[in-house]
């Protein structure tokens, strides 16, 4: 599944390894891509590497900073910065599985996306196909060390869960809660973050 | 045919083998709600070709991690999320003990099974545990096949059903044959249902027929119907339901049972009275050590007449001699004891406390006939006799009476049996000797002296074993209690009874909990040799319906005599 | 390879002394051009007439001549328009180098242009221009200069502002560049070529200028930290006067930048000085120059502590003087922006858009070597010695 005229592109690759890879957007472009989301990036050779946002960051610079000091800014420079200058926004992306073929697999995929292939975001039908496979791609998530696992499961479930409902299919909710509770149930610090995190999707 | 045997068990899994051993029980994590199983139940562990027969013995909470269990999950996360952490991190273990195991073989439908079985025409047998299921071997509650595996079938003759399994009510039986090849114990406090208990095993008996009994009835329970003291309701006698094979004694002359009159009544002679069994009576009558001197000199004076002799005798009798001097006189104690070389005090001593004896009605010089041959007589023609003790309830009259008629049965056994070892002609009926209070019989002290304690030790040598009925098997000479075959226990709260009932049976320490929580007039444990493992059951019930059952294998009663003695197993050969 | 910091300090001294002297003197230059200013002020008329005689008599003329505002006039900041369009741009460019193996030319000027009080970001705008071979290649085969090369960028500058500026812009309507607007002549502008071409680049933007008076745009020029003597020499000229001297005797003596002049006048942040013409005439330049006016303007936001810009602009504006307190409004606002170093925000943005970087120039000269037959190209050549420069 390469270029839906439904995606909506919404970066391109900087750099990348076989973990996760980051891309980077105007910040115009920020409106539609949000924390968690699935994302996807097409390969040549017509695979997909999918991914969870896990970060967005916006870098200042020379002149921003000079700004920031001033005391009044117009809101036209304010613009200005945001939609002609620049600045580079980078989303940060966790890899956590592909689709070859029509096929998902929810592991690494054999290589890396390349430098400024489009980065486009999952619509529903995506989400629902990715996420149909299994919940082995959790994993990826929990292996996470410096970075909010928590939020980016709420935040990632949230969208699954609204696209796996409106499909009639409310059971997958059940079955992942219950697949996180398996999986993290020997490390009870993190699973009572994460559920309460979780609990406040209820 | 052989019929081949369904070891499919089609019940759910409960749960899986995570650890354990042997010694120190199978651990089994619970996969379906612990309510669901209870402590004693039979369940069976499949493990390669091997089926395993178990116990459970306890069941114990566990989790993950103690901080799933020690917080009210509900409180800090959604229900739903606290529903699934539930079941995902808190579970519970059981300990199973493993009893039996029985190779089943390949599967059934597979080629290998017809030359498996083939090899082995002879049904799997179950045989004492001697390894261990694999881990996460599927264990199931056992299902009535399996029951049936172990415990035999209901044949109406000697697999006598006994009750049935808490957790589904399977029948479990009891082989009454293996029952009765070594001495047995039922146990249970007073208002356990220790006695409906007994009156039900001992009509399982007499419906089987295996062997005569002879029941010292000392509270009248056995043979008279009466009614239940609890419920108000009418409790069958044994005689009033096995009418032809029972018979019903009263112990002295006039005593009955209510309405019914007994078969006939026992007067016991003065001749039949032995030194051992005055000896018996030491505690009782406060006898002296010089007693057994005593008496030894009585026998050798007066041969069987001793008794009799020694209470003409006159105490402190003063005659004047030819010098006009006191003498004592010729028929008085004084004259026989100097004669005899017996310490005169002793002498009158003894004399004086065995009038108490000679005051009991049933003990006569000439009784009217002899009894104690007839009780003998019927048992040998494969009767049951039931001794009612009538009034005569005290604990010298229990002690006295049981003692001298059981010796006098087991010395005529003893005889058979040599008899029969050397022309191998007629073989000794079995003969089941049952007794309660059995504490006041065979305590520590006692039992050396007692004739029920040589039963115990000797096991069936001569054919002859007990059936003791007691609250207090604590009380009981622990060597003797050892020595028991089967034990069929009720509730218990004493620990020292629990052990006791416990003694002499390896590994059993698991069972120390079932027998304290066994529910009262309902439940038994049963174990012990004779039976192939331990079971926790629910009693059967000694109702209308339990008779109906017993007697609707029966043949109507014969017409003739003749007819009679076939019933009874005897061809053409003489009676009584 | 690393300095001879050892001979370094040995000479350290010695040029602190020097700077110290020299630093002295100008203190006193300045008291001296202070003095004057006052008495300048005090004496227009003859103010005045130096300066008629200066620029009857004089051929080379630098200096500044007072319009109708008092010469010591210091006005506050006046309250700057609720909108406004300001456009600034900026030129960098590449310069033909014999060394590098290909030899070409490149203008690049970034446009920037708000529309104040629409709360629109602005728009941008980048134009790059490569030179002719005919503009890099001179007769004799010798390359274009540096110098020519700027001239044409400021020729490129004002070419797009005035294509910038569209009817329905919000008025006033002001264009921002760096530096003077006159064009500036340069010393090494030399030849028939060079001034040649400095004739055509003057026509041209003195047209540029005129249609843009005609749609009332307002042209300014920023200069930050202003050299300029324009007003020491007004002074000069002012003594030779009074001392009766010839009028270019005291040129050298009181040569200072205006700024130590009016630093202590301007002391309210957001003060402007009195609108000056700059006159300024030499052979070389033509007379058809548009007139240009400037004033001085305090852009630091701290009292007493002057930071003096230099605004030029067309001269008619200053005969509206609503406009030049719009003009000066809105520049201070918009070096306000960045206001720890004050510089008008927009020109900075401007500048930014334009600046080439090496590495992109390299990427031209790559991309235009592409086109060229591969045969030629292989003749061309980096000179070595660049090459060798290049390694890190």
């Amino acid at each position: 599944m390469s270029d839906s005229s439904r995606s909506i592109p919404i970066g391109k690759l900087l750099r990348a390894d076989n973990s996760q890879f980051v891309a980077g957007c105007r910040v115009r472009e920020l409106e539609t891509p949000s924390f968690g989301s699935l994302v996807r990036a097409s390969l040549e050779d017509q695979t997909d590497v999918y991914g969870l946002i896990t970060n967005i960051s916006i870098s200042d610079d020379g002149l921003v900073r000079q700004l920031v000091s001033g005391v009044s800014i117009p809101g036209e420079y304010t613009a200005d910065n945001r939609h002609n200058r620049n600045l580079p926004v980078e989303i940060q992306v966790l890899t956590v599985g592909f689709g070859s073929n029509g096929r998902i697999h929810h592991q690494l995929p054999p290589r890396p996306p390349l430098s400024l292939d489009q980065l486009f975001l999952c619509d529903s039908e995506e989400v629902a196909h990715f996420t149909s496979h299994g919940y082995s791609y959790l994993r990826h998530i929990l292996r996470l060390e410096d970075q909010p696992v928590e939020e980016l499961l709420t935040a990632h479930l949230s969208q699954a869960r609204r696209v796996q409902d409106s499909l009639g299919n409310p059971d997958w909710y059940e079955m992942v809660c219950q697949r996180l509770i398996v999986l993290l149930r020997d490390d009870y610090p993190r699973l009572t973050r994460v559920l309460d995190a979780l609990s406040e999707l209820e | 045919m052989e019929q081949r045997i369904d070891f499919s068990n089609n019940n759910p899994p409960i749960g899986f083998v995570t650890g354990g051993g042997l010694e120190a029980n199978l651990q089994v994590k619970l996969t379906v709600p612990a309510q669901t199983v209870q402590e004693g139940a039979f369940v069976v562990m499949d493990s390669g070709s091997l089926r395993f027969y178990g116990l459970v013995t306890d069941l114990q909470l566990a989790a993950v991690d103690p901080n799933y269990a020690s917080q009210l999950n509900s409180e800090r996360f959604s229900p739903r999320l606290a529903q699934y952490l539930n079941q995902n991190t808190l579970y519970t273990n059981l300990a199973v003990m493993p009893a039996l195991m029985l190779d089943r073989g390949p599967d059934p439908t597979s080629p290998e099974y017809a030359q498996w079985a083939q090899a082995r025409p002879e049904k799997p047998k179950p045989i004492s545990v001697k390894t261990v299921p694999n881990h996460h071997a599927p264990v199931k509650l056992a299902d009535s096949m399996d029951i049936a595996q172990i415990f035999g079938t209901e044949d109406g003759k000697t697999i006598f059903r006994v009750g049935e399994t808490r957790e589904q009510g399977h029948a479990v039986c009891l082989d009454l044959e293996k029952f009765v090849q070594r001495s047995a114990g039922i146990f249970g406090t007073t208002g356990s249902g220790k006695s409906f208990l007994a009156r039900m095993i001992l009509a399982g008996l007499i419906h089987a027929n295996n062997a005569s009994t002879l029941i010292f009835d000392m509270h009248n329970e056995y043979g008279p119907s009466s009614t239940s003291s609890d419920t108000g309701k009418p409790v069958s006698g044994l005689k009033d339901q096995f009418t032809a094979r029972v018979t019903l004694v009263g112990l002295g002359a006039g005593t009955s049972f209510g309405s019914r009159n007994a078969d006939f009544n026992l007067e016991i002679a003065y001749k039949d009275l032995t030194p051992e069994d005055i000896l018996q009576l030491s505690q009782t009558l406060n006898l002296k050590e010089t007693t057994a001197t005593t008496l030894d000199a009585l026998q050798n004076s007066f041969g069987d007449e001793w008794f009799t002799a020694f209470m003409e005798m006159r105490g402190k009798a003063t005659e004047e001699d030819e010098d006009g001097k006191r003498r004592p006189a010729a028929d008085s104690v004084e004259a026989w004891a100097n004669e005899a070389g017996v310490h005169v005090g002793a002498a009158e001593g003894l004399r004086s406390k065995l009038s108490r004896l000679k005051n009991r009605p049933y003990l006569v010089d000439s009784p009217a006939s002899n009894g104690l041959e007839k009780v003998i007589n019927h048992l040998q023609e494969g009767r049951h006799v039931v001794l009612s003790f009538g009034g005569f309830d005290s604990e010298l009259d229990y002690l006295l009476v049981t003692n001298l008629i059981t010796r006098k049965i087991r010395d005529t056994w003893e005889a058979a049996t040599n008899q029969y070892h050397k022309d191998k002609k007629k073989e000794p009926r079995p003969l089941v000797v049952v007794v309660e209070e059995a504490h006041k019989l065979l305590n520590r002290e006692m039992a050396s002296q007692t004739i029920f304690s040589t039963i115990a030790r000797e096991m069936r040598k001569y054919y002859v074993t007990l059936l003791i009925i007691d609250q207090r098997p604590s009380q009981i000479y622990d060597e003797v209690m050892s020595q028991l075959g089967t034990r069929i226990s009720g509730a218990l709260g004493d620990e020292d009874d629990i052990n006791a009932v416990l003694s002499g049976l390896a590994g059993r320490n698991a069972l120390r909990g079932m027998l304290a929580k066994l529910q009262p007039k309902e439940e038994v444990l049963m174990l012990g040799w004779g039976v192939p493992m331990p079971i926790p059951i629910r009693s059967r019930r000694y109702d209308e319906k339990f008779w109906q059952e017993i007697h609707k294998d029966e043949k109507p009663l014969p017409e003739t005599t003749a007819g009679f003695n076939k019933l009874l197993g005897f061809g053409d050969d003489d009676t009584d | 390879m690393p300095v001879n910091y050892a001979q370094l300090e040995r000479s350290q001294g010695q040029f602190a002394a020097d700077y110290a002297a020299w630093q002295a003197e100008q203190a006193a230059q300045a008291g001296i051009l202070k003095s004057l200013l006052d008495g300048a002020a005090a004496n227009p008329e003859l103010l005045r007439q130096a300066i008629e005689d200066a620029e009857q008599q004089l051929t080379n003329l630098y200096l500044a001549k007072p319009t109708n505002e008092p010469i010591l006039t210091h006005k506050p900041l006046p309250r700057a328009p609720q909108s406004y369009t300001l456009i600034a741009a900026d030129g960098s460019q590449v310069v033909p180098s014999r060394h590098r193996a290909l030899q070409f030319g490149v203008i690049n000027v970034g446009l920037i242009k708000a529309h104040i009080g629409s709360g629109a970001p602005p728009e941008i705008s980048v134009e790059t221009e490569l030179l002719t071979l005919n503009q890099i290649m001179g007769d004799e085969g010798t390359l274009i200069g540096e110098d020519e090369v700027a001239l044409l960028r400021d020729l490129a500058e004002r070419k797009l502002l005035r294509q910038a500026v569209a009817p329905e812009d919000r008025e006033p309507v002001i264009t921002l560049t760096d530096g003077p607007l006159g064009v500036f002549f340069r010393p090494s502008s030399q030849g028939d070529r060079g001034h040649e071409m400095q004739q055509k680049v003057q026509r041209e933007m003195s047209e540029i200028d005129e249609e843009l008076r005609q749609r009332g745009v307002v042209t300014a020029g920023y200069i930050d930290k202003p050299g300029s003597a324009l007003l020491s020499h007004m002074l000069a000229v002012f003594q030779c006067k009074q001392q009766g001297l010839p009028l270019d005797a005291n040129d050298r003596k009181l040569s200072l930048s205006d700024r130590f002049i009016l630093q202590d006048i301007l002391l309210v942040p957001g003060e402007r000085s009195a609108i000056f013409e700059a006159i300024t005439r030499n052979p070389r330049k033509p007379a058809n120059s548009t007139p240009v006016g400037f004033f001085y303007l305090n852009v630091s936001s701290e009292a007493n502590d002057p930071c003096l810009i230099r605004l030029e602009f067309p001269l008619w504006v200053s005969e509206n003087p609503a406009l030049v307190d719009i003009l000066h409004a809105v520049i201070y606002t918009e070096a306000q922006v960045l206001d720890s170093h004050p510089y008008p925000y927009l020109l900075h943005r401007a500048h930014e858009l334009a600046v080439v970087k090496r590495i992109e120039a390299d990427e031209i000269e790559v991309m235009l070597q592409s086109q060229i037959d591969p045969e030629t190209r292989a003749r061309q050549q980096r000179s070595n010695k660049d090459y060798l420069k290049g390694l890190s």
